[in-house]
């Protein structure tokens, strides 16, 4: 895949149709809370109006009430004037006492609204502009300033009021009218008339009536005792004010059951409100009435408090809800869209380095069903990622016959129970709990094969529990290919150089041990050049292929447990020869017994033999060598002790490396092809030592190697292969 | 193992020069030597020369010494004779496998030839051991 085709893909990844479903699901919570608002003003308005009409019904239960107390007693107290109507009409002429006595049977406490009562007689001047309207009989005066004698006529609107009630034959009421009692207080009144005929007399027309005239009974009303028994609203909780006139002025208020005056305050507000206008008596009335707080509480709308406080609070915690979770919800979205697009530029990044990868980099479980298979391993393999990928194991490119090979290796060298399959193939990298590199062969789709070199990585979790493997190889038939023609190459040279080597060495030898005849001085001194020549030769040759070797990783070790003491003692009794080449003495130093090492006893005596060597090529002649052994705590160090010239600083980081000699000028050194140190130095590391040397200029140097020590002699099987080895010994 | 005394050397070695110098220094310790320049060769030529130790060559070309050594093997009257392998300076393993198929010994080369009549009387007097 392309780096475009790689951001074509993030894009689309990005342009799904998420972000609507996101919008969506982001607004649906709201919809439901403003849909429950709306219920709930719905279910409150609803409550409110049914509540509503049942209060209103109250209301205009209780005013009809009222309204009906109101003109029930106005009626009542008319009666009391038809009472005295009826006595006029059957009595021709009036006197005092008939009206005292009518007065007496009559029970006027019965009616406390009536402050006043009389008659008054007429005048007979009916067309007199001025005539006297004086009270004939008076009744209770006690409260006002009335009696008899007093002309009504003087008052303008009372005369007009009585001459009204003579021309209409019918009841007139008079403005209102304040009456000041003993004690200054206002008394709302007004006056009552009603014509009282000659019964003998016409009174079809107004001049009759005016003839027939005998006089009026009037009375005069105080409203606040009129209706302040009135006992249909004993709970108060409907206010009512009554008007003189139709209109509802402070001047025509007749009555009020409370103290201040609503009709006119134009801020007072009452749940509900009704104004009344009747006639009566010739005179509109206007009655207002009004709720108040009492009569709110007569029907429990508690109901809407619950619904408008329950109903908040329940809006309130849903939408702190839909606040917290959208809240929650777009914090999660944005991490996990920030999760995603970072995992995806990862996930993009990491294909990009797999696919870009030369090598066949397969990723499995821990079941070893493949996770990853890139590009290298498609094109390696043949199979396509989409073939194997969560449905092949790891075993499916191995050859059955050769894991099973290996396995049984395995479980030899480990004791252990063979396993089989996948198991086998991860049991050694899951027992190093590292890398397992080995070739393998590979067997491709199309059944061909090729050798593998394949890295096998047990993959960690956090909790360091195996999760996966991870296998990384690549084709190694060249590599391979080159090696074989490496092998072949040194084995040729080892070969091809060393045969005329042989025929050299041996005809020399034969010449010099005299089986071609005496030969003369000179030209035996000319051979034993020739042949140490011969010697040097093949001993660069073995030290060119020791290093050619080593280096390729196919120097072999045979450990074993050795007495490290005995080795060296032995070692210098077979590089005795080198002493007495070169004049020098070899002496051991005390040697410590039980000094054991797994190690290789024939690259051990190749190191001590090359130190050896190296000690009595550079001591002056008849010095001393010395040698010796320590153990120390961990470890065991072999020391070989030389007098010669010591290394120069100048050498010091040479000195281990191939090809070299401090002076090579030196006729008396040239003997050495430089390799043995750095032979040595190869092969005491990689059995797990360390070699190096301290020197002082003029006085001398010492070679050492330390080897790990370990626990006596480890089993009595590889000391009878010690033993075995001797045959190989007595070829050296 | 009839025969205590050493006499008869089968020497295959494909080099002739070499064979040259090992047959010079063999008849100079006494033994009588017969030639054989490939493992083919040896494996004809040994039922009629008879001897009672084989020299062979590692390294040869067609059938190699280990080869050979098997071949001979299989034979019933070479069942038991001592072979000692001359082969150039070898692995540790490689040394083991001769000494694991039965070589009587190994001759390193390039070889003194003044020692190897008394290489070859070490390894006849310690063979079966």
């Amino acid at each position: 895949m392309g780096k475009k085709d790689n951001t074509h893909f993030i894009k689309n990844l990005c342009n799904t149709g998420e972000p609507k479903v996101i919008l969506l699901t982001a607004i649906l919570p709201w919809f439901v809370l403003a849909m429950c608002a709306v219920g709930l003003i719905g279910v409150y308005h609803y409550t409110e109006e049914a509540l509503s009409q049942k209060k209103l019904a109250l209301f205009e239960t209780q005013i009809a009430k009222i309204k009906r107390s109101v003109v029930d007693r106005f009626r009542k107290y008319d009666s009391v004037f038809r009472g005295y109507e009826g006595l006029f009409a059957i009595l021709p002429e009036i006197d005092r006492s008939a009206w005292r006595r009518y007065n007496e049977k009559l029970d006027l406490n019965l009616y406390p609204g009536l402050i006043a009562l009389g008659y008054i007689e007429s005048p007979g001047q009916p067309d007199t502009s001025h005539p006297p309207y004086k009270i004939s009989f008076f009744q209770f005066g006690d409260l006002i300033d009335l009696g008899e004698g007093l002309d009504l006529g003087q008052d303008e609107s009372l005369r007009q009021r009585m001459n009204k009630a003579r021309d209409s034959g019918k009841v007139q009421i008079s403005r209102k009218f304040i009456f000041k009692d003993a004690d200054e207080k206002e008394i709302v009144s007004n006056y009552y008339f009603l014509p009282i005929y000659r019964s003998a007399l016409p009174t079809s027309t107004v001049a009759e009536k005016r003839l027939a005239l005998r006089g009026w009974i009037f009375g005069i009303f105080d409203y606040a005792r009129l209706l302040d028994d009135l006992v249909v609203n004993p709970s108060r909780d409907i206010d009512y004010e009554i008007y003189d006139k139709a209109e509802m002025t402070p001047e025509a208020l007749l009555y009020k059951d409370h103290d201040q005056i609503f009709a006119l305050d134009p801020f007072y507000r009452p749940a509900f409100s009704e104004i009344f206008k009747f006639r009566r008596w010739g005179r509109g009335r206007t009655i207002y009435f009004s709720s108040n707080s009492d009569f709110e509480s007569i029907v429990d709308s508690s109901i809407l408090d619950v619904i408008s406080v329950g109903g908040g609070m329940f809006l309130f915690a849903l939408s702190a809800l839909i606040v917290s979770l959208s809240t929650m919800r777009s914090r999660a979205l944005n991490l996990a869209r920030k999760i995603t697009q970072d995992l995806r530029l990862t996930t993009t990044l990491q294909k990009a380095v797999l696919d870009s990868a030369n090598y066949a980099i397969i990723a499995a479980g821990q079941d070893g069903i493949i996770q990853t298979f890139n590009k290298g391993a498609e094109k390696l393999l043949r199979y396509t990622a989409q073939e194997v990928v969560g449905k092949e194991a790891l075993t499916l490119f191995h050859d059955d016959e050769e894991l099973m090979n290996r396995v049984d290796d395995w479980s030899l060298k480990t004791g252990r129970e063979p396993l089989e399959g996948f198991e086998a193939l991860v049991a050694k990298a899951k027992s190093l709990k590292a890398a397992d590199e080995r070739e393998w062969t590979y067997v491709r789709k199309d059944g061909t094969r090729l050798i593998a070199r394949l890295s096998l990585t047990p993959l960690y979790q956090e909790d360091d529990n195996i999760s996966g493997y991870l296998s990384v190889g690549y084709d190694a038939t060249e590599e391979k290919k080159i090696e074989r023609f490496k092998n072949e190459f040194v084995s040729m040279v080892s070969h091809e150089i060393r045969t005329p080597l042989t025929s050299i060495r041996g005809t020399l030898g034969l010449l010099n041990g005299g089986l071609a005849g005496e030969l003369p001085k000179k030209a035996s001194s000319l051979v034993d050049i020739a042949l140490q020549n011969c010697e040097r030769l093949s001993r660069l040759i073995d030290d060119i292929l020791d290093v050619e070797k080593i280096e390729a990783g196919k120097f072999d070790f045979n450990l074993e447990s050795l007495d490290l003491g005995e080795l060296l003692k032995r070692a210098v009794e077979i590089n005795k020869f080198y002493s007495n080449k070169f004049g020098v003495r070899f002496q051991i130093e005390k040697i410590p017994e039980n000094v054991w090492v797994a190690s290789d006893a024939d690259r051990l005596m190749q190191v001590i033999a090359n130190l050896l060597s190296n000690a009595a090529k550079f001591s002056p002649a008849g010095g001393f060598v010395r040698i010796g052994l320590e153990k120390r705590q961990k470890s065991a160090r072999v020391w070989v002790s030389d007098r010669g010239p010591g290394i120069p600083e100048s050498f010091e980081n040479r000195i281990f490396q191939k090809f070299a000699q401090a002076d090579s000028s030196d006729t008396r050194q040239k003997s050495g092809s430089g390799l043995g140190l750095s032979i040595s130095k190869m092969i005491i590391e990689k059995l797990g030592g360390r070699i190096d040397y301290h020197s002082e200029a003029g006085a001398g140097s010492t070679f050492y190697f330390d080897l790990p020590l370990t626990q006596k002699k480890q089993s009595p099987r590889e000391a009878e292969n010690d033993d075995g080895t001797l045959n190989r010994k007595g070829a050296l | 193992m009839n025969r205590t005394e050493l006499h008869r050397i089968l020497c295959v070695e494909d080099d002739p020069d070499i064979q040259v110098v090992a047959g010079i220094a063999l008849e100079a310790g006494g033994f009588e030597v017969g030639f054989c320049s490939s493992g083919a060769e040896a494996l004809t030529e040994a039922p009629v020369f008879r001897p009672d130790m084989i020299l062979l060559d590692v390294m040869m070309p067609g059938m190699d010494g280990v080869t050979t050594f098997l071949e001979f093997r299989k034979m019933d009257e070479f069942k038991n004779v001592p072979i000692v392998f001359m082969t150039a300076k070898a692995q540790s393993n490689e040394l083991a496998r001769y000494e694991e198929v039965g070589a009587a010994g190994i001759v390193m080369k390039p070889f003194d030839p003044m020692k190897l009549t008394s290489l070859i009387q070490t390894f006849w007097e310690r063979r079966g051991l």
